[in-house]
């Protein structure tokens, strides 16, 4: 009987004991499912952290900043011809960015934000997540709009539906893919109706100036230029608010392994509590059978036989309660990302192969090192001790 | 014939210096033959069970020198018990003491198992004693699903398994009726005579030493006859 043959007697062994075995399973599902619900959260946040990685990546992000009586007209336009000529700087791209509610529009997660993009910014690869349903916006278009995954959920919009902005009627040609970034909630029109949208949306004595050109530039790099040099280069000679997107990514990186170090403590506790259970469950399994010890060692067990048996003992009582932790963690986690994605809001949690499979191994594992000591214990039973309680 | 067993001023003593010492053993002498089939007889406390446990290579002797097999007890290592263990001795106990978790079969293949052998090969040996033993129609029973007879039929296959040089039996029938007790006893004379098993029953029933071929009388650690 090697180690898969083992299996066998050892689930009969834990049938046995039915009751012992499942609460101290259960103390170790409790566990499991901690881990794999904040793991889930913290996966989510991977994601997200991914995804505004990727759309940052070799672009500047310049943001005009608002002066107390409205933003400065025309000045983006200056801005963008100054960096133009600046050493590393592929090309610039003024973009609009509006919010798609001024209130609270009552979603968790990104607010929805309306983008107007020139033609030039396809020419970049820094753009918005691919289409999924229908089509991407055309130079020729004019009131269509492409939208996020969750504002169409939110809106009830789909490919062929009228959405209003800002009294405006706009037809969705298509859907982007989900990307777990703020283009989730997006609604990306044309170019000239977002500076139409910005024109009607600024204070009246600001739109009476001409040369609305946007909100932000995209600053697209030259491969190897230095972004960060770059970015403050930008803040100092425009006054525009520019940040180095590796700044940005490291310091969304930094508050993430906070952020994960802090939620997978927790969970750590609940499990180490989990682990004592089976440390107990596992001290009275071998007062239990000192007997059976002292035979198995009398026909030919040694030392390692037997601590390797208990040790499986241990690591199966981890494992159903990894599988049953897990399996509770993905019904919770489904239930409040059904939950969430009916209302257009961000699906909190991400149950990756690599949670599931870390949770599992780390349940196996975290009881098996519960499961030494009383195994060591076991293995170095004295067997003419063990036979002696036979009477 | 050579010697299975080479006993000589075997001396155990139980918590030495302890106010609870007990001289077990008290410088006992003797040889078992291969093929022999011998009794340990006497009452309780005169060393029999000690005896057992020094034969087995489940205890270590206090002095003198007990040759099982050719292994020196008394000095042979950890490991090298576990093997004389697994490899040379079988053992049959009072109690029957079948795992409780492992069908007959697995019973059986455990100390197979446990000498190394591949699973397929423990298997057919374990099924073939089964079968030779008439438990082939039980060889998925757990223990508490077989009578007191066939849980100790169980318990002599799982002793032959390895083919042992030495089978060690301690009180064999004790917790069986006559009548069961009895066709034990003519199962291990049938082993004793078709495979020239070793064999040494410890036990203090006249029924079961008065089948052995020699017997060794023990009183105060001492062989008295």
């Amino acid at each position: 009987m090697n180690a898969v043959a083992t299996i066998g007697p050892v689930l009969r062994n834990l049938r046995s004991r039915a009751l012992r075995t499942t609460l101290t399973a259960a103390g170790i599902a409790i566990g499991i499912l901690a881990l794999v619900v904040v793991g889930g959260l913290a996966e989510r946040l991977h994601t997200i952290v991914a995804g505004s990685s990727a759309l940052n990546t070799g672009a500047i992000f310049a943001f005009a900043p608002v002066a107390d009586n409205g933003p400065e007209r025309g000045s983006l336009e200056r801005s963008a011809a100054l960096i133009r000529r600046f050493a590393g700087v592929r090309g610039v791209v003024p973009e609009v960015i509006l919010p798609y509610s001024t209130g609270n529009d009552g979603r968790f997660g990104p607010p929805a934000l309306i983008f107007g993009f020139p033609p030039a910014a396809r020419t970049y690869a820094s753009h918005t997540p691919p289409i999924v349903r229908g089509r991407d916006l055309r130079p020729d278009d004019d009131r269509a709009a492409v939208i996020g995954p969750d504002f169409a959920t939110m809106r009830g919009a789909g490919v062929g539906s009228t959405i209003a902005l800002a009294g405006n009627s706009f037809t969705v040609v298509g859907v982007i893919e989900r990307s777990f970034t703020i283009f989730d909630a997006a609604i990306v029109v044309p170019y000239p109706a977002a500076r139409a949208l910005l024109d009607q949306d600024v204070p009246s004595f600001v739109r009476a100036l001409p040369q609305v050109d946007g909100t932000a530039l995209m600053v697209v790099v030259k491969p190897g230029a230095d972004t960060g040099l770059l970015a403050r280069k930008i803040s100092l000679e425009t006054g525009l608010n520019a940040s180095d997107p590796k700044t940005s990514t490291a310091n969304l990186n930094a508050a993430t392994t906070v952020f994960d170090g802090i939620i997978f403590g927790a969970a750590l506790v609940a499990l180490v509590v989990g682990a004592f259970s089976i440390v107990n469950t596992m001290t009275i399994a071998v007062t239990e059978r000192t007997r059976e010890i002292g035979i198995r060692k009398a026909i030919g067990a040694g030392d390692g036989d037997i601590l390797r048996e208990f040790l499986i003992e241990a690591a199966a009582i981890g494992g159903i309660g990894g599988i049953a932790g897990i399996a509770a963690g993905a019904i919770v986690i489904a239930f409040v990302n059904a939950h969430n994605a009916a209302s257009g809001n961000l699906e909190l949690f991400a149950l990756t192969p690599r949670l599931v499979a870390g949770a599992f191994a780390f349940a196996l594992g975290l009881s098996a090192v519960a499961g030494l000591l009383p195994a060591f214990a076991a293995a170095r039973l004295d067997p003419t001790e063990a036979l002696r309680r036979l009477a | 014939m050579s010697a299975v067993v080479d006993v000589r001023e075997l001396v155990k003593v139980h918590a030495p210096g302890a106010p609870t010492e007990v001289r077990a053993l008290d410088g006992i002498s003797f040889a078992i033959e291969r093929g022999d089939y011998v009794a340990i007889v006497g009452e309780s406390g005169s060393g029999k069970t000690s005896l057992m446990h020094v034969l087995g290579g489940l205890d270590r002797p206090s002095s003198g020198v007990a040759l099982v097999d050719g292994i020196d007890v008394a000095r042979a290592s950890r490991r090298a018990l576990k093997q004389l263990r697994a490899e040379r001795i079988g053992f049959v106990f009072q109690g029957f003491n079948l795992i409780p978790s492992l069908d007959a079969l697995e019973n059986v293949m455990l100390p197979a198992h446990y000498a190394g052998a591949p699973l397929a090969a423990a298997r057919e040996r374990a099924r073939t004693l089964l079968d030779e033993l008439g438990l082939g129609e039980r060889l998925h029973h757990r223990p508490q699903q077989l009578s007191g007879g066939q849980q100790q039929r169980v318990a002599i296959a799982r002793a032959l398994v390895n083919a042992p040089a030495l089978v060690l039996a301690d009180e064999p029938t004790g917790e069986l009726d006559a009548r069961t007790g009895a066709t034990i006893l003519d199962l291990f004379d049938r082993v004793h005579r078709e495979r020239g098993q070793t064999l040494v029953v410890v036990t203090h029933s006249e029924a079961v030493w008065s089948r052995a071929q020699r017997v060794i009388r023990l009183a105060d650690g001492r062989i008295v006859a």
